[in-house]
Parts: C-alpha cells; sequence; structure tokens
C-alpha cells in the first residue's frame, strides 16, 4: 500500500466527496472504500483521475441506493442543509452562502462546479472523470454558474 | 467571472489529522484482512436446506396393509392429536411407542377390532395413527368416539372398526412411561448459553469509542427486513400441522445465509455474522420448545 498516493490525493477525493453528499461520517465511508478499491487494483498512473472515478461511482450508487429503498423518499439528491464543513480554512458569511448555494444546485451542475472551480480540473479531464463529452461539460459549467449566480442574488449575465 | 473566484475559496481545506490517520488506518487493516471467501460456505449452506427441505417433505414409502391387522408382528407405532399423518418424531407433535410392553399391547387390542358398518358423519377425530410392521407394510388408523364405543377407520383401505371398553389411546397412555425431563432441561440449559453468547456478541458488536455503547441494530436496513420477515413466517409456522424439523431448520438456515450475505456486502462484521447464527439457534430452540416439548 503505498502511503504517498494516500497523503497526495487525500484532500482532492475528500472534498469532491463532501461537497457531493453534504456529509461528513458518510464522506469518511466513502473516501475509505474509494482508497480500498484503488489499492486493490493498483493503478499507478492517472491516480487522481480513477480515484475520483471511483468516488463519484460510490457516490451514485449510494444515492441510488438509498433511492430504491426509500421507497416514500420524497427526495433523492443530498438535502441542502448543513453548515460549511469544518475543514474549509476561510470561513466567513461569503463561504457560508456560496455552500448554501451550491447544495442547492443540481447534482449534475454541482459535480462539473467542484470539479472545475474547487478542484481546478480543465474541461478534457472533467470530462474523462464523468465519461462525457467535453462539450456536456461545459454547457453544464455554464448553468451551473448560472445557477449560483441566482442564488447568491447576482445579476443573471451568462 | 465573480462566482469562479469566490469557489476557488471552497478549495483551500484541512483534515483533521486524526481523521485523516484513522482513514488510513482503517483502509490498511481492510487490505490486509484476508478476504472471506464466503461462496464455498454459501453453496455447502445452500444444498444443505435443500436436502433437508427435500427430507422433510418427501413422501414416506407406504404399503397399505392386509384387511387382517394381525399378519405380521407390530415394529412401530406413531401417534399424534387430531387428524394427520404421523411418519416421524421430527414432525412437530408427533410421538413414538417406546415401549415394547405397548407395543405387545396394542397388537393384542388390534386383534380385538371388530368390523363394522356403522358410519359416522363428519367425526372430530380425536386420535391418528400409523402402525408399522415388520414386513414393512403400514396401518393408518384414526380414532374417533361414539356415544357406546370408540370407532377406528383405516384410512388405507376405509374399513371401520369399533372397539368396547378399551381404546387404543387408553393403551398406550397405561403402558407407556411420563415423558422424560432430559430434553427440556438440556433445551433450558443451551438456551442459557446462548443468552451468555448473545451478550457476548453484543460487546464485540458495540463501538468502543461511543460513548453511550449504543448497539448498532444492522448494517443494513435489509437485515432488519429479513429478520421481521423471518420471526411472521416462525408465528405461522406455528400453525402448520405437523411441521418437519428439517423444514424449520432449512429455513432459519436459509434466512441465516440470506442475513450473512447482506453482511458480507455491506458490514463485513464476522461478529455480526456469529449474532445472526445464535439468533436463529434461538428461534430453532425457541420453535423447538413450543411445537416439540
Amino acid at each position: 500500500m503505498r502511503r504517498e498516493v494516500f497523503e497526495a490525493h487525500y484532500d482532492a477525493v475528500y472534498k469532491y466527496i463532501r461537497y457531493l453528499t453534504n456529509d461528513t461520517d458518510l464522506t469518511h465511508d466513502l473516501l475509505q472504500e474509494t482508497f480500498y478499491r484503488f489499492y486493490q487494483k493498483n493503478y499507478t498512473e492517472h491516480e487522481r483521475t480513477y480515484l475520483l472515478k471511483i468516488a463519484r461511482n460510490l457516490v451514485y450508487d449510494h444515492f441510488r441506493r438509498k433511492k430504491i429503498i426509500g421507497f416514500f423518499q420524497l427526495k433523492t439528491e443530498p438535502v441542502a442543509v448543513g453548515d460549511l464543513p469544518e475543514a474549509v480554512v476561510e470561513r466567513n458569511a461569503e463561504n457560508e452562502k456560496l455552500y448554501d448555494a451550491l447544495q442547492q444546485i443540481k447534482w449534475n451542475y454541482r459535480e462539473v462546479i467542484v470539479l472545475r472551480y474547487i478542484e481546478e480540473y480543465s474541461v478534457k479531464e472533467t470530462a474523462m472523470i464523468l465519461s462525457c463529452s467535453e462539450v456536456k461539460v461545459k454547457n453544464n459549467t455554464a448553468r451551473g454558474l448560472k445557477a449560483l449566480r441566482e442564488l447568491l442574488g447576482g445579476e443573471d449575465d451568462v | 467571472m465573480f462566482e469562479e473566484e469566490k469557489l476557488s475559496q471552497l478549495k483551500k481545506i484541512q483534515v483533521d489529522p486524526e481523521k485523516r490517520e484513522e482513514d488510513f488506518n482503517k483502509i490498511q487493516q481492510r487490505l490486509n484482512t484476508k478476504p472471506s471467501n464466503w461462496q464455498i460456505p454459501a453453496v455447502i449452506i445452500a444444498i444443505a436446506c435443500i436436502t433437508l427441505f427435500l427430507v422433510g417433505t418427501f413422501p414416506q414409502k407406504q404399503q397399505t396393509t392386509s384387511d387382517d391387522p394381525d399378519i405380521s408382528a407390530l415394529q412401530a407405532v406413531y401417534y399424534m392429536d387430531w387428524e394427520g399423518d404421523p411418519k416421524s418424531t421430527l414432525q412437530a407433535g408427533v410421538k413414538k411407542v417406546k415401549n415394547e410392553e405397548t407395543l405387545k399391547a396394542v397388537e393384542t387390542l388390534l386383534e380385538q377390532l371388530q368390523k363394522t358398518d356403522i358410519f359416522i358423519e363428519e367425526p372430530y377425530i380425536d386420535k391418528s395413527y400409523r402402525l408399522q410392521f415388520e414386513d414393512n407394510t403400514v396401518m393408518r388408523l384414526q380414532e374417533f368416539h361414539g356415544s357406546e364405543a370408540t370407532y377406528y377407520r383405516d384410512i388405507g383401505t376405509g374399513q371401520r372398526y369399533l372397539l368396547k371398553d378399551q381404546t387404543l389411546r387408553g393403551i398406550i397412555e397405561l403402558h407407556e412411561p411420563a415423558d422424560s425431563n432430559i430434553p427440556s432441561i438440556i433445551s433450558i440449559v443451551v438456551f442459557i448459553l446462548l443468552i451468555f453468547a448473545m451478550n457476548r456478541v453484543s460487546k464485540k458488536l458495540r463501538d468502543p469509542e461511543d460513548p453511550k455503547r449504543h448497539l448498532p441494530a444492522h448494517s443494513t436496513y435489509w437485515q432488519s427486513v429479513v429478520e421481521i420477515f423471518t420471526f411472521l413466517i416462525l408465528v405461522l409456522f406455528v400453525s402448520v400441522p405437523q411441521i418437519h424439523l428439517f423444514q424449520l431448520i432449512a429455513f432459519l438456515l436459509l434466512s441465516a445465509l440470506i442475513n450473512i450475505l447482506l453482511e458480507v456486502k455491506y458490514g463485513k462484521k464476522k461478529w455480526r455474522m456469529v449474532q445472526f447464527i445464535i439468533g436463529k439457534l434461538y428461534f430453532l430452540l425457541i420453535m423447538y420448545g413450543i411445537l416439540w416439548l
């Protein structure tokens, strides 16, 4: 087991799962599962890409299962409640509001926004992680930003 | 572009180093654990379930006797209350004559059976008997009471007999020894041992870091669903006449297997698997106590 891989990508995987699930305990569980599966396969290149792909599949599986089990559950996506994650270093009212808005936008917009602006991936890399076209990434990014802007009370100029 | 700049503020995170270390240790621990090869035990248990179920439901070889019941020596007598087909003591409510002396008394009584044409419409069956003779023939009798005599109906031939003054039931009760207390005592001892074992398993399952030492109910919601379903089926089993012990064991094995497979998929806690096995033994013992003792 290579510790350096864990150290190098821990924050990225944590952030990605945490912003998608909005649940600290679930984040740690899925993060452990992500690294466990990664180490089992023993990937040696594009490590972060594979890690994020595994993490994304796990998050999707989790909520898909929850959707099947919760027969009477009206909302299947993570509920937009909870404060700014304790791990975020810059804590201020503006970031609280931004995080809250991020949790309220559609899930497919949210994951693109997280990958593009928080994980700082290029359009091409994001498309690779999400297994979709670059056009779709660009569209979802623009729509996600627009939705965020509306929620934050800014002008719709996109 | 204001949102993009603001979003970049969320990228700086600092996860608690203790949590990070804990995550690493848990991953390492899981990687170092030898994966349990559950497929082989699962197949073995599945085969055992099917075999037990088939044995429990397989019809016994039955050769009806001739009209003359004393043609061969009596080998065994199975009996039960009410209407039914007592084949084995593994069936709920079925008893077997243990004494040689009782068998001889039953043989003598069979010679005293008088053929009759009296027809009683829809009689209340008091007891059902299965008489096995040494030549492998079988006679199935139903006992019911009339106003002046006790009547017997041979299921195989439809012939009716009557007995005055004596009854098969009376003869068996007279000659058979009282039921031994040993099975009840053994059941109580095993039950107490199971309570201790369950307590021990519960301790292992509690999270040591939880200040309230709360016992997690399940690893996945479906395990509780399976447990509730098992309980409801067992309640139904109590009302099923002559349920075979092997059918009960097969059902409990199947229920334990499903829950263990769910545990392998969702929780991977060995002690939870042990808990399911002990839980099923509990159920088995309780059902045995209700239906057999």
